[in-house]
């Protein structure tokens, strides 16, 4: 990684760790849901990105990650033991549903992911005396201020972003990335090469889940109250593959700068034509697909942050 | 001493064609192998089934005495044995060291990234596309492609290369190159079976020439034995060929 | 005495979900596209069709064939002009670009209609029949015989004109096709449109069975989407076998575990599939 890209790392960390200082409660909110959905677009990046296995199913990860956190804190767990159990379960769930659907491809396994998110949405919605049914859950009750809370979850939420982006790294030059790339690449040829390919693409698909299960868990707390439709919701994993087109798919940085990128126009999308809301996203959408297809990191020869995985 | 590669009564059929019926092979240590026979023969078929990509439907293979029938590719390629593709299979748009890295670093057990960069520079130098090393695979020519292919091949260590038309679309100073590449590897002591069309590759490069006719391997032999084989002449060869070469190899 | 009436209602439901399912796996069979507009388009016929009766006193029934046309016209130049340049790229970017469209169509329908359920009352409707204990309400009756005769149409054009050989051809083999002469992307474009229409012209039919809202789209895009599993990509057959087998499933189902979870059943039962016979029950022509 070259000097200019770790220092321009660093400088952003330092920033990042001061602004609860300086900022009120709706900014701190917004940096917080920003670190968010860069984890979502980071965790959507190691089956969608490192390995092209196009997977709908974040919210399937989030929300099984929001209720796990929930239900244990509600029995008597501490919240951030709560959170990292929720990360395994959503982990164990991306072990198993990975061995039953990586075995699909392309439009198969993309339906068959987000179908899963539904499924487990009916699940949380009918199963009342489990998850509370429709009427949702309420988290137990937090002694901390509201301003001491934004800042909390700030935090909280940024460690976890930090933690996911080094995981990221880690892997992404690791031998696990490397086979992931290749999958990517030519599967056939994957194979032929002496790649186990089920595993490595199971690895990273339970990857995928972990961390987007770690952020559901954080957001159950943050939010206090936890209900299928919005756990679930299908938007969040269409956001998290939205910010990672934007940014660039299978790339380092892209994830977060398309998060960044993204809940910026969001807002300024939100501010002004909140009836044409989703229209406008759709036209977001339309316009990166077509026009952006490498996400941000590809624009200019000399982007400050150009380090990429594979194209 | 056992054989490096036993194939006994090994069977494929894909719905109602039988690909490949009851053939059995063996091949030893340090040869090399001809596998020849017309289109539809069942060749790349055969080496689909070594390398695991089908199963046997029926029969057996081993491998320096262990059975390796029913074992995924990426076993096989662990085990030792490497195949070439007839149309390339390259990683395209990772560059051409990293092509051949993934050789090293998967089927050859190179514990980390760095010794596998080594490993596949190595072959990089031995194929003569060292100075491509940092293109992307998908920028070569057919002729280099191929040879990316071998380095790849070669960089997975293996003790038996199965090369499956390594020469198709190369004209004939590329296929030149080829084949003296492919002596220099049979030299190292890799063990090497090549499925050829070109005759005069296969009889100047083989010990020894298996032809498979239908699915069904017809004749096994010196290149000498094959020639004058009839079921071979009037299954592929032709019976001027086999007066021209006949003649020629006396 | 009463699985008969089940039956006949599966029956009835199925006939309009073949129609519903039919384009849609076509233009998927053809360009590898899963058109994510699908539900959006049914239900812009369906608008079509409430304000061709409430403005117009125009029945239903002969809205299928205005409403198809202008949806199919749109699809017609939103897929030459928009998803043409996405054709054969990887899933990611064609799934995203159909989404983001139909998050476009849904958001422009919402802002326009609201998002209120709708239904067409049909000032003279045709009736109950009854045939041995069983209730069969006509108006239902005929917007089945009517989705069938609509996929009849298609299937004919289909067979014999020449641009429906040309989607064939192109379903087969992209490359031959285009060495035989055939305009592949005019072809591709009147596939979307096939499709279009086929949506909205069941949609209009629809407009009179159940009630529709902008929310409910897609809903109508997971029961296409299953009926391609159920019975194949790609062929017009294929949808109808996967239709009416939806429709019995679903009527049956409703019956044993109350309509609410219909869906759920249906998609669990999609996942099972996908799971252990990916290539659906019926197989695949063309693409995955």
């Amino acid at each position: 990684m070259k000097t200019r890209h770790i220092i321009l790392t660093l400088i952003a960390v330092i920033i990042l760790a001061v602004i609860p200082q300086h900022a009120d409660n709706y900014m701190l909110r917004i940096a917080t849901t920003m670190f968010m959905y860069a984890i979502l677009a980071m965790s959507w990046n190691f089956i969608g990105g490192f390995a092209g296995y196009p997977s709908f199913g974040t919210a399937a990860f989030f929300g099984i990650g929001a209720y796990a956190a929930t239900l244990t804190q509600l029995n008597g767990m501490s919240p951030i033991l709560s959170w990292i159990f929720a990360g395994l379960v959503a982990g164990a769930l991306g072990l198993l549903l990975g061995l039953a659907l990586l075995r699909l491809r392309g439009h198969a396994f993309a339906i068959a992911t987000l179908i899963v998110a539904e499924v487990l949405r009916e699940i949380a919605n009918s199963w009342t005396d489990f998850t509370g049914g429709g009427m949702g859950l309420n988290l137990p009750f937090s002694s901390m201020t509201p301003e001491q809370a934004a800042a909390y979850f700030y935090y909280v939420m940024y460690v976890v972003c930090a933690f996911t982006f080094l995981c990221m790294l880690f892997t992404a030059r690791s031998k696990l990335g490397f086979g992931l790339r290749c999958i990517k690449q030519n599967e056939d040829a994957a194979n032929m090469v002496g790649i186990n390919t089920t595993l490595y693409k199971t690895l990273g698909f339970a990857l995928s889940g972990v961390f987007a299960g770690v952020a559901g868990g954080v957001y159950a707390s943050l939010t206090g109250y936890i209900e299928p439709a919005d756990v679930f919701d299908i938007m969040i994993t269409i956001k998290a593959i939205v910010m990672a087109l934007l940014g660039g798919v299978g790339t380092i940085f892209g994830p977060i700068i398309g998060a960044v990128a993204f809940l910026v126009i969001d807002e300024f999308v939100w501010q002004n034509f909140l009836e044409f809301h989703t229209g406008a996203l759709g036209i977001i959408v339309v316009l990166l697909v077509l026009f952006l297809p490498l996400g941000l990191v590809s624009m200019g020869r000399y982007s400050i942050f150009g380090r990429r995985t594979n194209k | 001493m056992t054989s490096l590669l036993e194939i006994k009564n090994v069977s494929r059929s894909f719905g109602g064609i039988h690909a490949v019926q009851n053939v059995s092979l063996n091949l030893e240590q340090g040869q090399i192998v001809g596998l020849i026979g017309p289109n539809g023969a069942g060749k790349s078929t055969l080496v689909n089934v070594i390398t695991g990509v089908h199963p046997p439907q029926k029969g057996e293979i081993l491998f320096k005495g262990q059975h390796i029938e029913g074992l995924k590719p990426y076993q096989v390629a662990a085990k030792g044995i490497a195949r070439t593709f007839q149309v390339v299979q390259p990683f395209p748009e990772m560059t051409v060291l990293e092509n051949v890295m993934a050789g090293a670093l998967f089927a050859a057990r190179k514990s980390n990234l760095l010794q596998a960069r080594e490993a596949a520079m190595a072959q990089l130098e031995f194929t003569g596309l060292a100075s491509y090393a940092h293109r992307p695979a998908s920028e070569l020519t057919l002729a280099f492609r191929k040879k990316l292919e071998l380095a790849k091949s070669l960089a997975m260590e293996p003790k038996l290369l199965l090369l499956d038309e390594v020469n198709a679309g190369l004209n004939s100073a590329e296929v030149n190159q080829a084949l003296e590449l492919i002596k220099d590897i049979a030299k190292q002591g890799v063990t090497i079976v090549i499925i050829e069309h070109l005759l005069k590759v296969v009889f100047t490069l083989c010990d020894e020439i298996a032809v498979l006719h239908q699915g069904q391997l017809i004749a096994h032999g010196t290149p000498k034995k094959i020639v004058e084989d009839p079921q071979v002449i009037s299954a592929y060869l032709g019976a001027r060929f086999a007066e021209k070469y006949g003649v020629a190899h006396e | 005495m009463i699985y008969l009436q089940y039956l006949v209602n599966g029956l009835m439901l199925g006939g309009l979900y073949a129609c519903i399912a039919a384009g849609f796996s076509l233009v998927w069979g053809v360009m590898n596209i899963i058109n994510m507009m699908h539900g959006a388009f049914i239900i812009l016929g369906a608008y079509i069709a409430f304000f061709s009766h409430s403005l117009f006193g125009i029945h239903p029934f002969f809205s299928m064939i205005s409403a198809g046309l202008i949806v199919g016209a749109f699809g017609y130049f939103i897929q030459k002009g928009l998803i043409n340049r996405v054709v054969g790229k990887p899933v990611l970017v064609t799934l995203t670009l159909t989404f983001g469209l139909d998050m476009i169509l849904n958001n422009a329908m919402l802002a326009a209609f609201t998002a209120d359920y709708r239904k067409v009352v049909l000032s003279e409707s045709l009736g109950v029949a009854e045939w041995g204990g069983v209730f069969i309400p006509l108006d239902r009756a005929a917007a089945m015989l009517l989705a069938l005769l609509l996929i009849l149409a298609v299937y004919l054009v289909l067979r014999n004109s020449r641009i429906g050989r040309g989607i064939l051809a192109v379903r087969c083999d992209r490359e031959a096709a285009a060495l035989m002469g055939v305009e592949v992307n005019h072809t591709y474009a009147m596939t979307f449109a096939i499709g279009a229409l086929m949506a909205a012209g069941s949609g209009a039919l629809m407009s009179a069975v159940f009630p529709f809202s902008p929310i409910t789209g897609y809903l109508f895009l997971g029961k296409a989407f299953i009926i391609c599993v159920l019975g194949g990509v790609g062929s017009i057959a294929g949808a109808v076998a996967g239709g009416i087998l939806l429709g019995l499933i679903e009527s049956f189902g409703g019956m044993l575990l109350g309509p609410e979870h219909a869906l759920t059943l249906a998609f669990t039962l999609l996942l099972l599939l996908l799971i252990f016979r990916p290539r659906g029950l019926m197989g695949v022509r063309g693409f995955e």
